[in-house]
């Protein structure tokens, strides 16, 4: 796999030895320009911190299923016996936590470097029909709950402001996200007890495969109101080691912000997401039936029932602390209310997510 | 089939980016200028926007005088305003290394600590002797200070005391005043 990445790898690089070259253009005579257009003039600082280090608390729930835009009942329409359209194990309630350390660090005001390291834990309630008895002991799942935790998918980027003019400006961003999550984490299922066995793809922390993550964004202002359009792609290349790839995704959003106060500046976000499904099965996840048919036991298990459409409304503020050291930390709130859910289901459906995080220059 | 899409999608990715990065001038020339020469056109602009009273000229035909206490910052950006005029008299650059070479001027770029040092010494100049003090210290205004010159982002940005420049005697329009980022002791 390094060996088929590396011609792309390559022109990433050319291109980062190539950007610190390009020949900057200063008007002639500043002095000629209105105050307005020297507010809106780009300066080469002669002094910035290079260096930021954040963290963020991202918090998302999920409860109910959905089979296109279409609500399902649990008890009625999605559990139950199998091989009738129903599952015998089905997920309730999914709580997914992530801690992510942030660092970047800035080579000049044009590029800059990232790297990104979540630790996540996640949490499913469970209801099944499984009532097993092993060696005269009876196991239980009509409810449970697994649990996974560690280390996600480490990421690293690169952004460089490629045009920029007046109050507009464009960036580019490349990043990699680096298969170190875990794709093999066990937990007890009613698969077979008293066993840990593996756990479903939406509880493994990472995606196994190297994933190419281009974005681009486009901003601008208009006295004190900005304006972003954002698209981004996580694009999976290749299969991981269990034999499938998670579902590329796209993304395109538009952001509206203005500063009310000098500390606070208040912003709203409109976005669209396609997450395409499962590319490969994981024969671990499937489990036979007395007549030898494999069946999978849950919906998340099921590769078919992955990725969908999203529209979501972000609503949120930045707030800035103040002066002296302070005056370089940024606190970011967010939360995420899903507007429209096209799912490939029966899948989980989404409840809303949340996002806590600060970020110091120096 | 897949493997090759996604390889192909990453590779023009990959290529899309070295080309906007090293052909951006077909996309349009950037806008943008070293910090110092945009801070004197910025100071440039603030004084053709305010006025002075007429005392705060000693003759008819004084020159307007730009000065520096202190540490210069501008380097020589400030050339870029001599020989110019302004409210009809000749602009004066003037560089104060200390507070006892300091003269009357109408523009005054210092340092906080000279700044300090000039109030101890002629305390009525400062606060009533129509001088525009302008600082990029933390706080600036805050303390006293007229105008602030700081950044939003990568953009010059600026916040001005309105107390401190009324007890100057000096006007700064409101077209100006609603280009601040914060105007403070109004």
């Amino acid at each position: 796999m390094i060996r088929r990445q590396s011609h792309w790898l390559l022109a990433l690089v050319s291109c980062l030895l190539v950007a610190p070259l390009q020949a900057q253009k200063p008007p002639t005579d500043l002095t000629d320009l209105d105050i307005e257009e020297i507010l809106s003039l780009h300066i080469n600082r002669e002094t910035f911190e290079r260096w930021n280090v954040g963290y963020r608390f991202l918090y998302a729930s999920f409860d109910g299923y959905r089979d296109g835009t279409d609500d399902l009942d649990l008890r009625t329409e999605v559990l139950g016996p199998p091989p009738q359209g129903k599952f015998p194990v089905t997920p309730t309630v999914i709580t997914q936590h992530a801690h992510l350390l942030e660092l970047s660090y800035s080579a000049t005001q044009e590029l800059s470097f990232g790297l990104q390291l979540p630790f996540i834990r996640q949490s499913s309630d469970h209801e099944s029909i499984v009532v097993t008895e092993v060696d005269g002991i009876v196991y239980d799942f009509s409810e449970f709950n697994i649990t996974s935790s560690g280390l996600g998918d480490i990421s690293l980027s690169t952004s460089y402001l490629a045009w920029r003019q007046k109050d507009r400006h464009l960036l580019v961003s490349v990043g990699i996200n680096m298969p170190t999550g875990s794709i093999d984490e066990l937990g007890p299922t009613p698969r077979d007890p008293p066993n840990d066995t593996l756990l479903p793809f939406t509880m493994q922390l990472g995606s196994g495969t190297w994933d190419l993550a281009p974005a681009l964004a486009y901003s601008g202002r208009s006295g004190k109101l900005r304006w972003g359009l954002h698209t981004s792609a996580t694009l999976r290349l290749g299969e991981n080691d269990r034999g499938y790839a998670l579902g590329d995704r796209f993304s395109l959003s538009g952001s509206l912000s203005g500063k009310a106060r000098t500390w606070v500046e208040p912003f709203l976000r409109l976005s669209l997401q396609k997450t395409g499904r499962i590319d490969g099965v994981d024969e671990d996840l499937k489990v036979p039936l007395p007549n030898g048919m494999l069946i999978f036991p849950a919906p998340v298990t099921n590769p078919a029932f992955f990725g969908g459409e999203e529209i979501e409304l972000r609503l949120g503020g930045k707030f800035r602390m103040g002066q002296g050291a302070l005056k370089r930390l940024v606190i970011n709130a967010e939360y995420g209310l899903p507007l429209y859910q096209s799912l490939n289901g029966p899948q989980p459906k989404e409840l809303g997510r949340f996002d806590l995080g600060w970020g110091w220059r120096f | 089939m897949r493997f090759i899409l996604r390889h192909k999608c990453a590779f023009a990715c990959t290529w899309l980016l070295l080309f906007l990065c090293t052909h951006q001038d077909a996309l349009g020339a950037r806008n943008e200028a070293e910090e110092y020469q945009a801070k004197a056109a910025l100071l440039f602009n603030f004084a053709k926007l305010s006025s002075w009273p007429p005392e705060a000229f000693s003759k008819n035909d004084s020159t307007f005088v730009f000065a520096i206490l202190g540490p210069n910052p501008f380097g020589s950006a400030l050339e870029l305003i001599r020989g110019k005029s302004m409210h009809g008299r000749p602009i004066e650059i003037r560089s104060y290394k200390n507070v006892d070479e300091f003269r009357p001027c109408q523009v005054l770029f210092s340092s906080p600590d000279s700044l300090n040092k000039l109030r101890q010494v002629h305390p009525t100049l400062v606060e009533t002797g129509h001088v525009l003090t302008v600082g990029q210290a933390d706080k600036f205004a805050r303390e006293g200070g007229i105008l602030h010159l700081t950044f939003e982002d990568d953009h010059l940005a600026f916040i001005v005391n309105l107390g401190s420049a009324r007890r100057a005697q000096i006007e700064i329009s409101a077209s100006l005043l609603n280009l601040a980022l914060e105007v403070i002791g109004n």
